[in-house]
């Protein structure tokens, strides 16, 4: 009985001495290693983040990066779980505008790290500030610029009997092309109806109806309502596009927005609105249908002698920054800065079709693709990108809303109603809320 | 003399067995209190705690980007008017409602294996199957399968059922529905297993003299096999009526995200989305709540359903 009793102390004696090493051990890992977390969607794809973090970690030997990579659609949730327990990874990504704003308590404010040095090559930082104010904090850095064109397949516009080098302009242009589409078994557009909706149809609609900058900063405070002309007339418009049967069968199931693009990467369809930078862009259609059968251009105008309407929606890309309970800020941010340099500018250019957020940079390496030299010309007439001036209550009530609309259970009055009380309901969205003082 | 020794001692010996089965009784006792102290303690650790924190947390006013402060009831009241949270739970009543389902169609298969019906090895594997595959990959499966242009609707197209070919997961009357049977095809392998593990405590003799007596098929069903295995059917209803009501994320999360519109949203998606997207967590937390109590007031009717039956058929 003894022997027994002896062998089961022995036995916790040394279960207790495994693991009391093994939690000792497992803070360390390397040897006088610091290791930074990241949570990000990986824009631009996980090889060149890999690459890039590979090289960050070859000339700092003492930072171990690692990624926690999630995808766009459950980005937000995740972050959110983050921001609530005050814990987690060292650096995290966001879009600008109010996606940042309303997780400020995400960030650091990373003013006085904004040295010449670490970020005088970027084209813009300040939409990274909240209410775009350079005298407000900055949340991040962004090392790609975005924003919104659509692309055309150019083989189903020829197939149509359609000219790709002169696509519609106007409304009633684009949907002639559409009817002329739609006649041999294509689809004119092929879209997702996710959050994405907010980000890449909803202002290239609006800015049709934008009369002027004070609009827009009032939309942006919550001064305009969606029951105003301005956002009236876009609502009534987006359902117009679904109702002259423009998109996809089903696409208002599709809330994930791989699928809708994946439709127009199968050649199902003739057009797609999208983005520059990150993921749904000009890289990814060309290596799968061809980059000589893609083609890029500004979305069909209703009134193209608007002020804005024939403009480029454009804002920095994905934004990084510190997070307050980070206990490496100092590496965190070298490996922002890192990745965002002017160096880096033709690796994201080159391998993950990244327009960067700098001028140093060297379009000839793409110029095998066409969409993307159109770009070039396109974001040369820019404006203030509005998707990113909804809040999140807005952002997901248009994508809700917009589902039902084009299936004809929802109407565009309605439609208004449920996005007031969301603007309703979106705190930093009133004039007197501190941000915008 | 004798006498008086003899009383004395046995009073003495009632006294001294009387402490000892006192101090029997508490160590039995205390012994009772250690065994069930690391359940209490993991209860109140995981449970209590984070249900009163909870509670606490509902009282909170936190919106994106403001500071948290104490509101009272002010959530609770919002949440009575909020219509948002009244379609999350009229969706929940859909999908209680659905109930019977779950709790008939395992209990079929499963008597059609315990009958040994032919193939039935290679059913009870099939069936079992969907369950170990994690829910967001079978939601991501049939958020393809199931779109308006997947392959289900070309199957029915290319069989000349046009008529059937809807559009499953964007058609606000039916996405829920659509919903609910793929979770129903992912979790009932569940309860044939959870059905045959009852089916498997009866006895062959029972069935023997049934068959002796002229019982045919549905009368063993109905007279022997049912009453027998009457609680294994109130445990999985029990679990289906509370895991359909969180067992469904998930499967939301990969296949609607509680769309078209809100047709799809339920109180768990509700709160994860208004704690998490919105940054709400108070209200969030609020309606994490109101869901609490929903499905407390099924299941203790259920439970206690199961007790009175139970408790007849122990006096009968």
């Amino acid at each position: 009985m003894r022997a027994v009793r002896a062998k089961t102390w022995l036995l916790t004696a040394i279960l207790m001495v495994a693991l009391v090493a093994s939690l000792a051990a497992g803070g360390q890992g390397e040897r006088g290693a610091v290791t930074i977390k990241l949570l990000g969607w990986q824009p631009g794809g996980a090889e060149t983040w890999t690459k890039v973090a590979a090289m960050f970690m070859e000339k700092n030997p003492g930072i171990k990066v690692e990624m926690e990579t999630v995808p766009m659609e459950g980005f937000y949730p995740k972050e959110g779980a983050y921001i609530t327990a005050k814990s987690g990874p060292d650096i995290m990504g966001n879009n600008c505008g109010f996606e940042t704003w309303e997780r400020k308590d995400g960030y650091l404010d990373i003013r006085p790290r904004l040295t010449k040095e670490a970020v005088g090559h970027l084209l813009d930082t300040t939409s990274n500030h909240l209410a775009y104010d350079v005298n407000k904090p900055s949340y991040g850095i962004s090392f790609s610029y975005q924003g919104n064109v659509w692309y055309y397949n150019k083989k189903i516009l020829k197939a149509a009997g359609l000219d790709p080098a002169n696509t519609p302009v106007t409304w009633d242009e684009f949907d002639r092309a559409a009817k002329a589409i739609k006649a041999i078994g294509k689809a004119p557009i092929a879209t997702g109806v996710g959050h994405t909706i907010a980000y890449w149809i909803f202002p290239e609609i609006a800015k049709n109806f934008w009369e002027n900058d004070k609009q827009i900063s009032n939309f942006a405070m919550g001064n305009y309502r969606w029951s105003d002309p301005a956002l009236a007339n876009t609502l009534k418009y987006m359902a117009d596009m679904s109702e002259r049967g423009w998109f996809e069968e089903g696409a208002a199931t599709i809330n994930m927005q791989p699928d809708g693009f994946n439709f127009f990467l199968r050649e199902e369809a003739a057009f797609t609105p999208s983005i520059i930078s990150d993921a749904f862009h000009w890289k990814a259609a060309g290596d799968a249908i061809g980059h000589e059968n893609v083609g890029a251009m500004l979305a069909p105008s209703i009134n193209p002698k608007a002020p804005f309407a024939r403009k480029f929606s454009g804002v920095p890309g994905s934004s990084w920054g510190i997070t307050p309970w980070s206990k490496h800020p100092d590496e965190a941010w070298k490996f922002i800065v890192y990745f965002c340099s002017a160096d880096l500018a033709n690796t994201w250019l080159q391998m993950g079709g990244m327009q960067p957020n700098t001028t140093k940079f060297d379009a000839k390496i793409n110029a095998y693709a066409p969409a993307f030299m159109q770009i070039q010309e396109i974001i040369k007439s820019p404006m203030v990108h509005t998707g990113v001036l909804n809040s999140g209550r807005e952002l997901d009530e248009l994508s809700r809303g917009y589902q039902e609309v084009m299936q004809g259970q929802l109407s565009v009055d309605d439609w208004i109603k449920r996005l007031n009380t969301a603007l309703d309901e979106s705190p930093l969205k009133k004039p007197d809320n501190p941000i915008w003082k | 003399m004798s006498g008086t020794f003899g009383e004395a001692g046995k009073a003495r010996g009632r006294r001294v067995a009387g402490r000892a089965a006192l101090g029997t009784h508490r160590r039995d006792a205390l012994t009772g209190a250690l065994l069930v102290l690391p359940a209490i303690a993991l209860a109140l650790t995981f449970k209590i705690v984070p249900l009163l924190r909870g509670i606490y947390t509902s009282l909170f006013l936190t919106q994106l980007g403001e500071a948290a402060h104490w509101n009272h009831f002010s959530n609770y009241l919002r949440m009575a008017h909020d219509p948002t949270v009244q379609r999350a739970f009229v969706n929940a009543a859909k999908v209680v409602a659905t109930l019977p389902v779950w709790v008939v169609v395992p209990l079929v298969v499963a008597l059609l294996i315990f009958q040994r019906t032919p193939g039935w090895g290679f059913f009870r594997a099939v069936y079992f199957m969907p369950y170990t595959i994690a829910p967001v990959i079978v939601g991501q499966v049939f958020r393809e399968l199931l779109h308006a242009q997947g392959p289900l609707n070309e199957l029915l197209r290319a069989l000349g059922l046009h008529f059937l070919a809807l559009s499953w997961l964007g058609d606000k009357g039916i996405a829920l529905f659509s919903l609910v049977a793929v979770v129903l095809w992912s979790y009932f392998g569940l309860g044939v297993v959870t059905y045959l593990a009852g089916l498997g405590t009866i006895s062959d003799e029972l069935f023997d003299a049934a068959a002796l007596d002229g019982a045919g098929f549905f009368t063993r069903m109905f007279q022997i096999v049912i009453p027998i295995i009457f609680p294994v059917m109130g445990y999985w209803t029990i679990l289906c009526t509370s895991g359909m009501l969180v067992w469904m994320f998930p499967f939301i999360f990969a296949m609607t995200e509680g769309g078209p519109g809100y047709a799809t949203m339920l109180p768990e998606y509700l709160v994860y989305i208004t704690a998490f997207r919105f940054s709400e967590l108070g209200y969030g937390t609020t309606i994490g709540v109101a869901l609490f109590v929903f499905v407390l007031i099924f299941a203790i009717f259920q439970v206690r359903y199961m007790y009175v039956s139970g408790t007849k058929r122990q006096g009968a």
